[in-house]
């Protein structure tokens, strides 16, 4: 176990070796989300490479740990497996405290992957790896005759030569971006609100209660004032989805814009580190924590029994204080 | 200097100083929540300290956003969008933005302060529910926090909307309307947010003093109350994208 201790200062030199590497490159990240557009049917569609292939390498990472963690499970667990064994009982509490045990364990599968899938998303920008693209080699056509001949490659390299033309198309590689927070791109907590708050949270209330009880909840508190409450409602509902994931996207955007001004300012000087552990490491986690509590929440508001959890006995307040003046009757 | 540069400047100088006006006082509550209980129970005190650390982060989050707006709009004052730098409704947008912001943060950074410090003294009077209390204290603070994110939506869409094209006499109806915009989303945050905090911090005392009450009762009426005191900056949301949108 003393093998695996973290040194403090272990970690300092870690974190300072990291963010030097990343503050090289915060800079240009802004710029680089260049949409891909593509027609679908008729309707012109844009894509933010960058984001979706982010999304895609947090999912498999989340799998990847997930099945590298459980694959040989033990008795006495290992380092890796206690750890999820860890952060599995600890959501596995949060869930059948809130819908109770047998609701909970419907919904522990979703709130745990959206935790560490939004967890990884906020950290991932910390792994300084740089854009990267595979296949898809540049030629420069030297004998000018207008196509690519063979012995024409050269080095790959920004905006240098065409891309090489095969089978009548531009041979563009594959582009794996930059490494960078999928979720300070506003589309990607707005999907995970949708998910979680409008097909799973409104899906369980009609589950739970009918599509009659449900439309029921628009008219709360019934009575005369119900139908002036209807639109006020709706626009509440609304109002739940437009803050979960603004709260997400302005944290981890504002992380961002923060980190790439004050690096421009100090010229990646000592400072950004920090600024790197509190919002990338610091309120990545407590952002990750509370949009998944959050979504938690409003699950329950419309699943959860009317009947309250039972308390066990050891979270009774301790009755006396041996240290405390007051209870030693000083 | 154009009139839309000068009206960006001072709309975020006044986002970023009514900004941090109150966030700066909630973060400074929080400490005093965990004085108290640190005093009440000294023996938790490294647990407490932890505690008060999660919280202040949570309650720095309002000038955070406000911090970002102000941050874009000094961005725009450097690279003006062309024929809307001389445009007087598009020099009230970006005013109208720092207002929202400015003000929209007054009532969050009092509330999650609120909450904060009265769970980390919480925490201190019942050690053994502490884990409850701080899932709790990030949630009442995420809730009180709900109305500047409101106020922040509405502030990004005055900061990148493009409002310059309108001329002679409807340039006067424009400004006053963005105008009304920031003020009605900005001050319209305030008291629910307060209110929002005033909920979320008896709550986590309430979880602390009365465990044989089990927390579902106490957690209802939280969320239930949070709910309702919320729903007014709900109606101020719905009147600011009225003024912004309607005819």
């Amino acid at each position: 176990m003393s093998r695996l201790r973290f040194h403090p200062r272990r970690i300092l030199f870690a974190s300072a070796c990291l963010a030097s590497a990343q503050c090289a490159r915060a800079s240009e990240d802004i710029a680089r989300e260049l949409p891909v557009q593509i027609e679908v049917f008729g309707l012109p569609l844009e894509f933010n490479h960058g984001t979706v292939m982010m999304t895609f390498v947090v999912a498999v990472l989340v799998c990847a740990l997930a099945w590298l963690c459980t694959r040989r499970l033990r008795e006495v667990p290992g380092h890796a497996q206690a750890l999820f064994e860890q952060v599995f009982e600890a959501f596995d509490n949060l869930v059948t405290q809130s819908l109770g045990a047998a609701n909970g364990r419907r919904y522990l599968p979703w709130i745990g992957s959206l935790f560490l899938f939004v967890w990884l998303s906020n950290m991932i920008g910390l792994l300084p790896i740089p854009e990267a693209r595979i296949g898809g080699e540049r030629y420069e056509d030297y004998n000018r005759n207008g196509r690519y001949d063979p012995g024409e490659f050269v080095a790959a390299g920004d905006g240098v030569g065409l891309f090489a033309r095969r089978n009548g198309i531009h041979d563009e590689g594959f582009l794996l971006p930059a490494f960078h927070e999928p979720t300070a791109d506003y589309n990607v907590p707005l999907a995970l609100a949708l998910l979680f708050v409008v097909i799973i949270g409104h899906g369980g209330t009609i589950r739970k209660h009918g599509v009659r009880g449900y439309l029921k909840g628009y008219f709360e508190p019934g009575g005369a004032m119900g139908i002036v409450m209807f639109p006020l409602n709706v626009v509440g509902k609304i109002a739940e989805v437009v803050s979960i994931s603004f709260r997400l996207f302005g944290n981890i955007f504002g992380g961002v814009v923060i980190l790439v001004v004050v690096s421009g300012l100090l010229h990646h000087l000592v400072l950004p580190v920090g600024l790197m552990g509190f919002f990338g490491v610091f309120a990545g986690t407590i952002q990750a924590f509370v949009f998944t509590m959050l979504a938690l929440t409003y699950i329950s508001l419309g699943v959860a029994d009317a009947e309250t959890s039972k308390t066990d006995i050891q979270d009774r307040p301790l009755t006396a204080d041996a240290n405390h003046p007051r209870d030693r009757g000083e | 200097m154009d009139i839309a540069s000068m009206a960006a400047l001072l709309g975020a100088a006044i986002c970023m100083g009514l900004g941090s006006l109150s966030n700066g006082a909630g973060i400074g509550y929080v400490v005093t929540g965990a004085l108290r209980g640190w005093a009440r129970q000294p023996s938790f005190s490294p647990a407490l300290f932890r505690l008060m650390l999660v919280g202040q982060a949570g309650a720095s989050t309002p000038s955070i956003f406000a911090l970002v707006v102000a941050l874009i709009l000094v961005i725009k004052m450097a690279s003006p969008d062309g024929a809307a730098a001389d445009s007087w409704a598009q020099a009230a947008a970006y005013l109208s933005a720092g207002l929202c912001l400015g003000f929209g943060s007054l009532g969050s950074g009092i509330g999650c302060g609120l909450v904060g410090s009265d769970a980390v003294e919480a925490a201190g009077r019942n050690s053994r529910r502490s884990g409850k209390i701080m899932v709790y204290m990030l949630v009442g603070q995420a809730w009180s926090q709900t109305p500047n994110i409101l106020a922040l939506v509405i502030g990004l869409m005055l900061v990148f909307g493009s409002f310059g094209d309108v001329t002679g006499i409807e340039t006067i109806g424009m400004v006053g309307r963005l105008t009304a915009v920031g003020i009605c989303m900005g001050i319209g945050t305030i008291g629910p947010a307060v209110g929002i905090g005033f909920v979320g911090a008896k709550f986590c005392r309430a979880l602390a003093d009365s465990p044989e009450h089990g927390d579902g009762m106490l957690r209802n009426t939280f969320f239930v109350g949070a709910a309702v005191a919320e729903s007014t900056t709900v109606y101020a949301f719905v009147i600011a994208l009225l003024l912004l949108f309607g005819a």
